[in-house]
């Protein structure tokens, strides 16, 4: 799932105990979008700390 | 040979569950398989049982006291336990529910717990709502060993402080005050000692705080003016309930509590300028003597509450003494001493933080 970074929220998240990467948390805490999986998400969207990016897929050109 | 265990105090924990009927056991089938949800204290005290004991020297028994002549009795006493740990969104928000046993939920999920004088619980005693109010818990104290555990059923608090100052825990919000129980007679069914507590089932304690640091809001009236920003040194609030336990079920544990009062007082230190002074139209001394009502709102975060570590909270407060000084390297602060008051149809005081979960998931 796709979610985007809150920076004025997610800096008061502590880095050890969310279930996404540092690598990943670091971009969030940037207000960055990254693709993590479900569990992450969740849990950091019940916290209110990021938002989830709406993906549109595009239609096949005829 | 004397026994060389030592039990660290780290080692013990305490938690709380939701009742889900008035100071009854959520488990006593055995171990106690609940999952209660760890505290995040640095220290776990131990539950007290203030129970009846009778000691008397009587006629007859020559000058020193006899062993037969002593009675004790566990029904009709009270359990209390202090605790002090900094604030989480969840321990906030429940700690604020079980002193003033109201609780409102919007959005995903804000909870409002408001003093008005009437959404309060005057009494509890009755079986536990569907939604989880009124609001006690069972509270387990692992004392780090099986089976040397203690229950306690129908616990609430009878008085939390809520306190930030910049300059005492890195800035970070604290609770502390005394869960209360009139559940002091062990039977299996209720408050018991002994307990085998599944603790691989516990909740782990959280890990996101509020920090003192993060009030982008604060403001308050002063004199004629009103919402005047205020830098902030340090804040307190104290609630209480006076919650006292009436009546004896068939085991002798309480069959109502109740709240007669519900008192929030506190302090509040902040920077003496032209915002706070005494100057006319900003005099802090002449709101004290005048017995003025003011608005203080202080927001915990970048807005409203919508993500966990924000809070918010507005109360209508009157000074109970003359604004003292706080004199340091910093400059003049004034101190602000007070109790909320209802006014007109604003509450006394309100909280509201963020945490999305229902009530009967705690």
């Amino acid at each position: 799932m796709k979610i985007k970074g809150k920076p004025n929220k997610i800096y008061r998240v502590n880095s050890n105990s969310v279930l996404c990467s540092k690598s990943q948390f670091s971009k969030l805490k940037e207000g960055g979008t990254v693709d993590v999986g479900d569990d992450a998400a969740e849990q950091l969207l019940n916290m209110g700390v990021v938002n989830k990016v709406k993906t549109t897929t595009k239609k096949e050109a005829k | 040979m004397a026994d060389t265990r030592v039990v660290p105090v780290s080692s013990i924990k305490y938690g709380l569950k939701a009742e889900t009927a008035f100071g009854v056991a959520l488990d006593s089938s055995g171990a106690d398989g609940t999952a209660y949800l760890t505290q995040p204290v640095v220290q776990a005290q131990k539950p007290t049982f203030n129970i009846l004991r009778e000691s008397r020297l009587l006629s007859g028994r020559g000058s020193v006291k006899n062993a037969a002549d002593t009675v004790t009795n566990t029904r009709g006493g009270t359990i209390s336990m202090p605790f002090e740990m900094l604030a989480t969104p969840r321990t906030l928000a429940q700690h604020c529910l079980l002193v003033g046993q109201e609780n409102g939920q919007s959005g995903s999920i804000v909870h409002e717990m408001e003093i008005d004088g009437s959404s309060n619980a005057n009494s509890m005693g009755e079986a536990i709502g569907g939604d989880g109010l009124p609001h006690s818990c069972n509270l387990a104290y692992y004392p780090g060993a099986a089976s040397e555990g203690i229950r306690v059923a129908g616990v609430i608090c009878s008085d939390l402080t809520i306190a930030g100052d910049v300059a005492a825990n890195n800035g970070m919000v604290s609770i502390s005050g005394n869960y209360f129980s009139g559940f002091s007679n062990p039977v299996s069914t209720s408050t018991t000692t002994e307990v085998d507590f599944t603790v691989a089932n516990w909740a782990a304690a959280e890990t996101t705080y509020f920090n003192v640091l993060d009030c982008d809001t604060r403001t308050l009236d002063a004199d004629d003016r009103t919402t005047l920003t205020f830098i902030m040194k340090s804040f307190t609030f104290n609630i209480s309930n006076g919650v006292n336990r009436v009546g004896f079920d068939t085991n002798g544990n309480a069959e109502v509590y109740v709240f007669p009062e519900y008192a929030v007082t506190g302090s509040l230190v902040v920077k003496y300028d032209n915002q706070f002074s005494y100057l006319a139209t900003n005099n802090v001394i002449q709101d004290f003597l005048d017995g003025d009502t003011l608005s203080l709102n202080i927001i915990c975060g970048d807005s409203a509450p919508d993500a966990e570590g924000e809070m918010e909270i507005n109360a209508e407060i009157q000074y109970t003494g003359d604004p003292g000084q706080d004199l340091s390297e910093s400059g003049v602060f004034h101190t602000l001493e007070f109790e909320c008051v209802k006014n007109g149809s604003t509450n006394a005081f309100d909280i509201s933080t963020f945490k999305n979960e229902a009530v009967t998931a705690w």
